[in-house]
């Protein structure tokens, strides 16, 4: 009997998580899909398909070329992530004892923030009469306000950076944190200065972590329209924000459909992609 | 061709407050397996550590080829490790595991990957190079970290409790393969356990960690035979204790009075009539006469324990709580013997060991 109740119970579970996978993410994401394959006349959805908005997408001058700029923007978002975050993680990881989570928690806090508020705390900084600027101009280093930091592609990098950075410190640290202490031993043992040491044995190691916090910031860098918007001005303008414009100020939701299931494909293509990469170079 | 290689002298450390170890003094020599043997938290790992140099000592000198190398970097140090837990990179298969240490030399690859394949079939694994250590069992493992440490050709070879994680049938077997692999390779071992069968097994030399300091450093029969403190005659096997007090003395005997009667030893000894020892006889030193003789004493059998072929017995005299231990009668013998029996017990004494009473003022 009570056999019976424990498989009825299992059956049960089983059937709710899929029931929940599928309501919450493949119908949306079909529907989604299929909307992409509509069209628009006036203000009014054509439910027949139609592979308009592709060739739209392919042919229309802009959204290629936007599209190009956007992932070189979340590639270079990225690679400045590594490049801050990667000592950061490194530093935690290895040399921080028993401060380390103290000063990890402090990483993460600012994750709990809005991420608006997030973006005009980096207004407020960045603007012509930010706080960079006041205290340039404060120390005599500069005239007049510069206008590198704001309304330009310069400013949704850094702010984009910014943000992000956790998501890229959280899961190298976890990664790093990770290795014993014997493994690093057992390579200076073997006769690893500690630079060698970093390059055989840590890094490699590491860098599961590395990668998917890259992929993190690089998917969210790619496909973020608050920051243009917020921070970017007329210059800043990113493949995010196009999508964005298509939903909620043109009201053309095919198009947009279109648009976002050509990033999600590239996404997954990106993470598909890193995958085999890393799975190959392990073995 | 014994050359002394490794050498402590006058090590402390401590942790803080905290005193690991105390003034101890050490000698290695070539070719040598030597065993410390101690409990867990007695500070063993830590000497380890320093020889390799993951630790440095509070004070003292570590000497190598009689030079001092406190202060040479891990990597520059010609010892490798076998460490408790294997670490094995887990990012690199079997035969980059033990290429490790040459790459690490830039020795040419073709050489590396020959050399590879003849320590791997040293240590019966040529047909595992392709695996990861995850796909390894815990001995394969094993054996992986230490053709690891052989291939770098080492002047010593530090082992960190390697067995500690191997079920027992594993254990006896990696015991003989290493016992067997070092005498191969005449390269020194040293190996640290808490297990005293296997340290007696394996070892040409034990030194015995307690309390901060070596009890007693020597060849297992050493240790066992010629017990330098009653810690270490209680520490391999039994022995039985017994307070004596010299009640007389010649050229080489002397008679003493204790709880369980009055008997000479045959021995030597600097102590004096009236001093107060105490006299170690091992169990399997004691015989169970049929008459009584001029030196056999008068005890009562307390208890028989039974243990098929042969049996323990434990005897005492009328008035006392303390009991003696004899070990290995032949059953045929003990089974004409009841609880309470009288019966008459001689000491080889010879093979017994005199202690100073420390306890006695």
């Amino acid at each position: 009997m009570r056999q019976v109740v424990n498989y009825f119970n299992t059956s049960i579970w089983t059937l709710v998580s899929f029931i929940l996978v599928i309501s919450l993410i493949l119908i949306p994401l079909a529907s989604f899909l299929s909307y992409s394959f509509f069209t628009v006349e006036g203000t009014d959805i054509i439910h027949e398909f139609s592979l308009f908005n592709y060739i739209e997408f392919f042919t229309g001058e802009i959204y290629i070329s936007t599209f190009i700029r956007t992932i070189f923007l979340a590639l270079i978002v990225m690679s400045i992530c590594i490049v801050l975050g990667y000592p950061v993680a490194y530093f935690l990881a290895r040399y921080a004892g028993k401060y380390k989570y103290v000063i990890l928690l402090m990483l993460i806090i600012p994750l709990f923030m809005s991420y608006i508020i997030k973006i005009y705390m980096m207004r407020s900084i960045l603007g012509f009469s930010g706080l960079i600027n006041k205290v340039l101009k404060m120390l005599g280093i500069i005239e007049k306000p510069l206008e590198f930091f704001l309304w330009n592609q310069n400013a949704v990098i850094i702010t984009l950076v910014v943000i992000l950075l956790p998501l890229i410190i959280i899961p190298t640290f976890t990664s790093l944190e990770k290795i014993p202490r014997n493994i690093v031993e057992a390579s200076f043992d073997l006769g690893c200065k500690p630079f060698q040491a970093f390059r055989y044995v840590i890094f490699p190691i590491g860098l599961p972590g590395l990668i998917v916090g890259s992929i993190f910031v690089f998917i969210l860098a790619l496909g973020d329209f608050v920051t243009p918007q917020l921070v970017g001005g007329t210059s800043g303008f990113t493949y995010g924000k196009i999508i964005y414009s298509n939903f909620g100020l043109a009201f053309n939701w095919p198009f947009g459909a279109a648009l976002a299931s050509i990033l999600l494909f590239v996404s997954v293509i990106v993470i598909l992609l890193t995958n085999y990469l890393t799975s190959k170079s392990k073995s | 061709m014994m050359t002394e290689i490794l050498e402590l002298k006058n090590i402390s450390k401590s942790y803080g407050e905290t005193k690991v170890l105390n003034n101890i003094n050490l000698k290695i020599n070539n070719n040598e397996f030597f065993t410390i043997l101690g409990s867990s938290g007695s500070g063993k790992s830590t000497i380890l550590r320093m020889i390799g140099g993951f630790v440095k000592p509070t004070s003292g000198q570590i000497l190598f080829e009689n030079k001092v190398i406190n202060e040479q970097p891990v990597f520059k140090r010609p010892f490798n490790t076998v460490f408790q837990d294997y670490a094995l990179f887990p990012n690199m298969n079997v035969s980059n595991n033990v290429g490790f240490g040459l790459k690490i030399k830039n020795i040419n690859p073709v050489k590396i990957k020959e050399k590879v394949q003849e320590v791997l079939s040293v240590v019966g694994l040529e047909n595992f190079s392709d695996r990861m250590p995850q796909e390894l069992s815990g001995g394969q493992q094993q054996r992986v970290a230490l053709a690891r440490a052989i291939i770098c050709e080492p002047k010593v070879i530090l082992l960190d409790e390697p067995l500690g994680a191997l079920d027992a049938e594993l254990r006896k077997q990696m015991q003989l393969f290493l016992k067997e692999i070092q005498k191969k390779i005449k390269i020194s071992f040293i190996f640290i356990t808490h297990d005293q069968e296997e340290a007696i097994f394996l070892s040409d030399k034990i030194a015995v960690l307690n309390n901060h300091k070596f009890e007693q450093i020597g060849s297992p029969k050493d240790l066992y035979y010629k017990p330098k403190t009653t810690y270490m005659a209680k520490f391999f096997g039994e022995c039985n204790l017994i307070e004596c007090k010299i009640i007389d003395k010649k050229n080489d005997t002397i008679k003493v009075e204790s709880e369980y009667g009055q008997f000479c030893i045959n021995q030597n000894t600097d102590f004096s009539l009236g001093e107060s020892i105490i006299f170690g006889i091992r169990p399997e030193e004691i015989q169970i006469l049929n008459k009584s003789n001029s030196n056999s004493i008068e005890l009562l059998i307390k208890d028989i324990e039974f243990r098929g072929s042969t049996s323990n017995l434990n005897v005492k005299s009328k008035n006392n709580k303390n009991y003696l231990k004899i070990q290995n009668i032949s059953s045929n013998i003990s089974n004409n013997f009841q609880q309470g029996n009288s019966i008459n017990l001689e000491f080889n004494t010879a093979l017994g060991t005199i202690f100073k009473n420390e306890t006695s003022s």
